[in-house]
């Protein structure tokens, strides 16, 4: 009889004693940072990489007389000594930003080499070269596409027939 | 006192045998792995780490936010045995301030216990991915989610 009821008690302890929870921690650390982006949409002219931030600008070929005086939402217009092509709302840029307290952003333009002899390249009023940034506009507002106007003055007598083609590099820094 | 003991336990089924592997009651621990190319990011590997993913940011404008992805490895031990057995893991976030998301193999972590895996061999090591995703509207700064895991023999 006393055999029995040691049974009984080392079976009851046995299913008393609760499982034998483990725990441990692992903590994920990460540091969130700011990030932005820039992008070149179609405007009156098509871009070629529209929707990137590598786009071109294709005129083809221009000229004072003759030709087309219409090419790519540009519109030929003739003065003394000198003609332009020009589009109102050419294409337009746009800045977004993520995570960052920034309200708005200033951006610049300029030239990635020195314009052909005898052409003047102009931004929404604002000419352009190689040697310094032009401000278009210090407190842009992000997730808003900033419309620009481009406009190339062709020499008669200075420019010489050719490619006069120039790269226009944006920048876009967080205020 | 001792024979009627061993008697008994030799009469237990053997579908309990092979839970009590892993006996209640028994120490078990809990070790964090690295795993293949993510190797570096732990900076312990037993019972409490820490894992540093590094910069999140957001890299897609596509996106509406900064995501990052780590694979890292969880082993559950019982230090010098070698009896096999299986645990029931959960895992759960010890706090949450809500400015990021995180997922635990494609399933999203809160406060509450998420099951991770009810039958998790003792001494192998599982893979697990780790997702963080931070709004845009985020602040940017340093982030930190505790994950607290618990394992407990079936």
């Amino acid at each position: 009889m006393r055999r029995i009821s040691l049974l009984t008690c080392i079976c009851v302890l046995a299913i008393a004693v609760p499982a034998a929870a483990e725990t441990a921690t692992l903590t994920v650390t990460a540091t969130v940072d700011s990030s932005y982006s820039v992008t070149l949409n179609t405007g009156n002219s098509t871009l070629s990489g529209s929707g990137t931030n590598a786009a071109t600008l294709a005129l083809g070929t221009i000229q004072r007389f003759g030709g087309a005086s219409t090419t790519n939402g540009f519109s030929r217009a003739t003065g003394v000594g000198n003609y332009t092509y020009s589009a109102t709302g050419a294409f337009s840029i746009q800045v977004d930003k993520a995570n960052s307290a920034s309200p708005d952003y200033a951006l610049t333009a300029q030239l990635g080499s020195a314009p052909a002899t005898g052409t003047v390249w102009t931004l929404s009023s604002n000419t352009l070269s190689n040697s310094s940034a032009a401000t278009l506009n210090a407190t842009a507002g992000y997730g808003s596409p900033v419309s620009l106007d481009l406009s190339i003055q062709v020499s008669n007598s200075t420019t010489a027939a050719g490619a006069i083609g120039n790269t226009i590099n944006f920048t876009a820094t967080p205020n | 006192m001792a024979l009627i003991a061993i008697v008994a336990l030799l009469a237990v089924p053997a579908s309990a045998q092979r839970r009590r592997a892993v006996a209640p009651g028994a120490p078990l621990s809990i070790e964090f792995v690295d795993v293949g190319s993510d190797e570096g990011f732990l900076t312990s590997t037993t019972r409490d780490a820490w894992l540093n993913v590094g910069t999140i940011a957001k890299r897609d404008p596509r996106s509406h936010g900064a995501r990052v992805a780590k694979q890292f490895g969880v082993r559950v031990v019982r230090p010098g045995s070698v009896l096999s057995g299986s645990v029931r893991v959960t895992a759960r976030l010890a706090s949450w301030d809500g400015r990021a998301k995180v997922r635990l193999d494609g399933r999203p972590l809160t406060i509450t216990p998420l099951l991770i895996d009810s039958h998790a061999v003792v001494g192998s090591v599982v893979v697990h991915r780790l997702e963080i995703e931070v709004p845009e509207s985020v602040a940017p700064g340093p982030l930190a989610a505790p994950i607290v895991w618990e394992v407990v023999p079936n």
